[in-house]
This record gives C-alpha cells, sequence and structure tokens, in this order.
C-alpha cells in the first residue's frame, strides 16, 4: 500500500507538476475565457450579417414583405441561398415551404410578416381577399442529436486516445531506461500497474476539473458583467440559439430543476466514459509493457489505435435516432468498449430504459477487472522482456500462461 | 550467508542459468565474471526477486529468498537507469522512500553519501547535465541510500575514470568490511582481481570457475614470466613457439605452461642477453580466463 501510494504520487507529480502541464492548462483557461467574450470582439473581425433567404413566385409579394421583415434577404436565384431558406408560393393561399435547416423564430416572423402584409394591402388597396398562410415541410427535420452525438463520440475518442497513449508512453519510458527494474525491486509489478492505471485517470480527471472550474468562473465572470445577454445574442444571430433567454439565477435554477433527469444521465454517461477510458488505458498499458525502446512502440501500439479508430467510424455510423433506440447503436451501448461512445450518445435521444444502463453499467465494470486480473500476470512478464522476439511470442505465451492460471 | 543452490532458469528454449550454485558470506565481495549472455545479469535478476528460478533454492541468512524484505538488497543496474528529466534529489528521495525511508532519513544519507561520492554539488541539477561519470555516481549512490545487507552491482565501473573508480572502490570495500554482501560483475578481470575476495566465471549459463581468487591463481600450473631489456621478441618466439608471448610498452610478458619450462627460459634468457629486470608470478585471472577459453575449457 505503501508502494501503491510512493508509485501513484510520483506518477501525478511527474504528469501535472510540469511546465507543459502548466503551460497547456493556462492556454485552455485563455481559450474557455475568449470564447466566453466572443460576442466582444467577432464583429471587430467579421461582419455578421448573416439574413435567412426567401424566394417568391410573386415578386410584388417580395417587394411588400422586404419593408416589414428587413432581416431576411430576399433573392431569385437558387444559388445564392443559404442554407435556412424559405420559398413563399402564391396563389389562392401563401403556402411557406420549408427546406432543410430553419429557425422556428424565422418562421414565426414570416408567418406574421405575409399576415401583416395583406392587412397593408387590404387598407391601401382594399383588396378584399384575405388569403390564409400554410407552412410545409419539405424535408424531414434534422435531428440535432446527431450533431451532439458526434461530438460526444469525437470528445470521448480523443480523450481516450490521449489519454491512455500518455500512461503506455510513461510505461514505455520507464522500461525503456530500465528504470521499471529498479522500481521493481521496491514494489510488486501489480502495484505498479494499478497505481500507473490509477495515476492515469486522477489525471484524466483532475483535467476534466480543471475544464469545468474554468468553466464555471467564466460563466460566474459572464453573468457578473451582462447575464450573459451579448452571448445570447450572439448565439441567436448565429443560429445557434433560438430565442433569446433572460438568465437568471431563478431560470437557471428552474432549469435544473426541470432537468434533473438529463443531469443524472449525462452523470452517467460521464461515468461510463471515464470507465471506457480506463479500460482503453489499461489495454493500451499492458501491450506496451512488451515494449523495449521507443522506436519499437508504432509496432505494437499502431494497431490497437487503429482498432480504436474503426471503433469511432462504427459508432459515428451508427449513430442515429433509429439505430441507438433499437438497432446496432443499442446493442453496441451494452457492450465494453463501445459504451464509452454509443451511450452518451443515446442520452441526446432520450432512449435510455434503466435496464440497458444497469447493463452497460456492469458489462463496463466487468471489462476492466477482467482485463486488470487477466493483464497482471502479462505485464508482469512483459516489462522485464527486453527480448528480440516477434510480437506474436511475446504476447501468445504470457497470454496462455495467464488465462491457465 | 546467502545461498544459491543448483537454481536452474531457461526462457523457451535458451537455458539461461544452469545448475547455479554460489555463496556469499557475510563482509565478501563476490566477483561475477562472463560475456555478453552468460547469464550474469538473469543471475542478479533472481536474486532481487525480478525473476522466479525454475528449480532450485536461494536463502538469506537463512530464510527463503520470498521471504526476505526486499529492502534488504541494493541494485546498481548495468544500463543508465535514471530518469533523465529529474533532479538527483528528485530521483532520490523516489527511490528512497519506494525502500521506506522517512524523507529526513533519505536527506541525512543523501548529503552523507554525496558528500562522500563528491556530488554533493549536483544535487539539484537536472540529471542530464551530469557527466556519464556523475550519473554513474547517482546510480550507485541510489543503491547505497537505503543501507542494504545485500549490493548487487552489474557493471558498477563504466564510464568511471581512474580517480572515480578509486573513490568508489574504496566504499565498496568499507561497505563489505561493516557486513554487507556484494555481489558484482564486470568484464574487466583486472577489477575483480582488485576488489573481490572470491570470483565465478560464468559461461553460457554454466559456472565454470569458482572460487577465492588467490587460491585459482596459486592452482594453476602456468606461470608467468615478465621480461625487461634488449631482447629481440623473434627470438623468444622462436625458442618458445609453443608459449604466449606479448610485447605491453618496454615490457615482455611470457606465459609458460609449467614452473620447469619458466626456470629453464630464465636462465637461458639471463645468460644471452642483458636483462634489466625479470619477474616470475603466477598467472593473473584474466590470463587463467584467456587461456582457459583459447583450450575450450572455459
Amino acid at each position: 500500500m505503501e508502494c501503491f501510494k510512493i508509485l501513484l504520487n510520483f506518477t501525478l507529480t511527474r504528469r501535472i507538476r510540469n511546465k507543459t502541464f502548466v503551460i497547456v492548462n493556462l492556454l485552455l483557461s485563455l481559450l474557455i475565457a475568449l470564447l466566453f467574450c466572443v460576442d466582444m470582439y467577432i464583429p471587430l473581425f467579421f461582419q455578421l450579417d448573416y439574413k435567412p433567404t426567401i424566394t417568391c413566385s410573386d415578386s410584388s409579394v417580395c417587394d411588400g414583405l422586404e419593408s416589414i421583415l428587413p432581416n431576411f434577404r430576399y433573392i431569385e436565384e437558387e444559388k445564392e441561398r443559404e442554407s435556412e431558406h424559405y420559398h413563399i408560393e402564391c396563389s389562392d393561399t401563401y403556402d411557406i415551404m420549408v427546406e432543410g435547416e430553419y429557425q422556428e423564430i424565422s418562421l414565426t416572423q414570416l408567418e406574421l410578416g405575409l399576415k401583416q402584409w395583406q392587412e397593408i394591402t387590404l387598407i391601401q388597396e382594399g383588396i378584399l381577399t384575405f388569403k390564409p398562410v400554410y407552412i410545409h415541410y419539405m424535408q424531414e427535420e434534422e435531428d440535432s442529436a446527431d450533431t451532439w452525438g458526434f461530438l460526444c463520440i469525437t470528445a470521448v475518442y480523443f480523450l481516450a486516445l490521449s489519454f491512455a497513449g500518455s500512461v503506455a508512453n510513461d510505461i514505455v519510458y520507464e522500461k525503456a531506461t530500465r528504470m521499471m527494474e529498479l522500481i521493481l525491486t521496491s514494489a510488486d509489478a501489480s502495484v505498479h500497474l494499478l497505481a500507473k492505471l490509477f495515476g492515469g485517470w486522477l489525471v484524466l480527471l483532475f483535467q476534466l476539473g480543471i475544464f469545468l472550474i474554468d468553466i464555471v468562473v467564466c460563466s460566474v465572470i459572464r453573468y457578473i458583467y451582462d447575464r450573459g445577454k451579448g452571448l445570447v445574442e450572439l448565439l441567436v444571430e448565429l443560429g445557434l440559439v433560438q430565442e433569446i433567454y433572460d438568465i437568471t439565477l431563478s431560470s437557471i435554477g428552474e432549469w435544473i430543476t426541470h432537468n434533473t433527469d438529463m443531469i443524472g444521465y449525462l452523470c452517467l454517461a460521464l461515468v461510463i466514459m471515464l470507465l471506457g477510458i480506463l479500460l482503453v488505458q489499461s489495454v493500451l498499458v499492458i501491450l506496451s509493457s512488451f515494449i523495449s525502446n521507443i522506436e519499437e512502440a508504432g509496432n505494437i501500439q499502431s494497431p490497437f489505435y487503429l482498432l480504436l479508430m474503426g471503433v469511432y467510424y462504427l459508432t459515428i455510423f451508427v449513430n442515429t435516432k433509429e439505430s441507438m433506440t433499437n438497432g446496432l447503436g443499442r446493442i453496441l451501448s451494452l457492450l465494453p468498449f463501445f459504451s464509452m461512445l454509443c451511450m452518451p450518445c443515446r442520452i441526446f435521444y432520450h432512449s435510455l430504459p434503466p435496464l440497458d444502463i444497469v447493463i452497460s453499467l456492469g458489462s463496463a465494470i466487468g471489462a476492466l477487472v477482467f482485463v486488470v486480473v487477466l493483464g497482471t500476470p502479462i505485464y508482469k512478464i512483459g516489462i522485464l522482456d527486453y527480448s528480440d522476439k516477434s510480437i506474436k511470442d511475446k504476447l501468445m505465451k504470457p497470454l496462455l500462461s495467464s488465462i491457465k492460471e | 550467508m546467502l545461498e544459491v543452490k543448483n537454481v536452474c532458469k531457461s526462457f523457451g528454449d535458451v537455458k539461461a542459468l544452469k545448475d547455479y550454485s554460489i555463496c556469499v558470506k557475510k563482509g565478501e565481495i563476490l566477483g561475477l565474471v562472463g560475456s555478453n549472455g552468460s547469464g550474469k545479469s538473469t543471475s542478479f535478476r533472481i536474486l532481487l526477486q525480478l525473476l522466479k528460478p525454475d528449480s532450485g533454492s536461494i536463502t538469506f541468512e537463512g530464510k527463503d529468498l520470498i521471504l526476505c524484505d526486499k529492502k534488504d538488497f541494493g541494485y546498481l543496474p548495468e544500463e543508465r537507469t535514471v530518469f533523465r528529466d529529474l533532479s538527483v534529489r528528485q530521483q532520490l528521495y523516489f527511490l528512497g522512500r519506494l525502500k521506506g525511508m522517512s524523507d529526513s532519513l533519505i536527506e541525512e544519507r543523501l548529503l552523507y553519501w554525496a558528500k562522500r561520492l563528491e556530488i554533493e554539488q549536483n544535487l539539484d541539477k537536472k540529471i542530464r547535465s551530469l557527466s556519464k561519470g556523475n550519473q554513474q555516481k547517482v546510480q550507485f549512490l541510489g543503491c547505497l541510500l537505503h543501507s542494504p545487507k545485500v549490493m548487487i552491482l552489474d557493471e558498477p565501473f563504466s564510464g568511471l575514470d581512474p580517480y572515480n573508480l578509486e573513490l568508489m572502490k574504496h566504499i565498496f570495500l568499507e561497505y563489505a568490511k561493516q557486513g554487507a554482501y556484494v555481489l558484482l560483475s564486470t568484464h574487466r578481470l583486472d577489477h575483480i582481481e582488485s576488489f573481490c575476495s572470491n570470483v565465478v566465471l560464468l559461461d553460457k549459463g554454466e559456472i565454470r570457475l569458482q572460487g577465492n581468487i588467490a587460491q585459482l591463481r596459486r592452482q594453476s600450473d602456468q606461470r608467468c614470466i615478465t621480461l625487461m631489456g634488449d631482447i629481440p621478441l623473434h627470438q623468444i618466439k622462436d625458442r618458445l613457439p609453443y608459449a604466449s608471448v606479448h610485447k605491453i610498452g618496454q615490457q615482455i610478458r611470457i606465459i609458460l605452461p609449467n614452473e620447469k619450462e619458466a626456470l629453464l627460459f630464465c636462465k637461458w634468457v639471463m645468460k644471452q642477453y642483458d636483462v634489466l629486470s625479470l619477474q616470475i608470478e603466477y598467472p593473473s585471472l584474466a590470463e587463467l580466463f584467456l587461456e582457459g577459453k583459447e583450450y575450450g575449457m572455459l
């Protein structure tokens, strides 16, 4: 236990108390701070004149709407249109055709604008026919959960890759410099392995903690400054938020009260993600114990990285509502290794039966325990193996003897 | 007493140690000699419990090795085993803590040994900034820091200049005298002769020669003659076609198969040439080793 503490402390000190870690985190804090006041300097560099486009079958309607709704761009040619585009078909009715991306606020404005224009023409020209306005969705609404899922999968993938890689390289370094031999004259190999894994995991938690603290501090500063009003306005202008919220402490509290389930699921996703990263880390560390020098690292680590990339692309491929609810995505979310990528996505589709959660958690914990128990004897052999045998020979024999044990 | 009895160790088809038995008494320095791959490092790793022997037994002070405290053993590996990005103090604190030492004790011993090894001014420097010899001293300090009962030193003299070699030699001898068990391996037989009381010659995992160095030298029939004088080398070679004749600087070194031959040669050379100096002695350990190799005995 004493050795575990010393090795853990040493790992954490080496990983956290170094210039690179401090500089990277200062840069991260600066980046987050810059993101939180993006509305203050973006207009200095870019002209934000984004306007949704409208095409209209009747040019007089277009001309009329231009004076009522100046925040739209009226165009004739298809090529010029923005991704947020509305087409008004004028006949006995006004039919607003909505294709692809659209904003609820733009659609409401357009609907009201058409009614207002009819009232104006009614007063000015005495036209008595009042045409109803209909909205037609030309395409299925795109699910924002896909986007959030993609962002989540990518973030978890890179987290797993970088943190697992750094712990594995730590092992390779200790082995290549033969420090490992010296350490093992005092500590047991299994203690060393656990200290490294736990250390790597704590560094990940520490890093996430710093990230969250940065977010909270920047949010508080922004709240004190203008309750985040400028930021929300910019987000609305960019189409990332649909309406201007009035952010107050009570509204935040209300949001939390209404979204306790969501917060709970996010915490659960975080746990599954951390378990998954620890699993990836364990496998990579055990494999890396057979690497005798830095140059050899690629031979053993690269196939694993390729496998991880395959898992990443597969998860992106199955990241659809249908698959995540009742298809391959759902099955993968119950399996270890895949669950760290798939489970967080399922939260965005609101399809998480309690049984699935239990199975996913159970399989993730079980796989982790299995890998550590099976891997420890392999690790013990690997870290003292400096032979020139092929990777297959190096790995297979310890693996078989470990299974026998 | 540290006793290794009939230890065997194989790696697949390769037999790294065959029936390996040694015995080290308290205060004794045992030298292990052998070419690369002879089994020196494997035997050390087994003593340090880094490897398990396939068969045989090891006892230390009457206890089975597995029951012994790992902290009783100190190890200096052959390679530069350092965290190059750490300072000397950081590395040694880490190793000391792993051996269960308190920080105050580490500091006390660190200052003492750093002064003895003349590296006290380097304690807060990064290890990578130190010379090869000083890095070796740092390793040695790491091995000594926790005052181990058994000190295992794999090639301890690599990278050391003659001055530092003498410095380390004094510390070894002093440490052994205090009642430690010291095992060291080296390729340099002259080092073994000057440091160790006993020697083990290893070849392909087997012990070829073992015992007290002085006794081993005396057991040999061979005699060495060291000559100085104006004597043509080819004349000696013509007279002694079966002997090993070398010129080292101004000296001529001749190894003869027995004492009788040596005496006959001495008479002849004294009669024929103007000899400045002549010395007959038992062959050195290195000569025994090389001769043994030549005749397939080792």
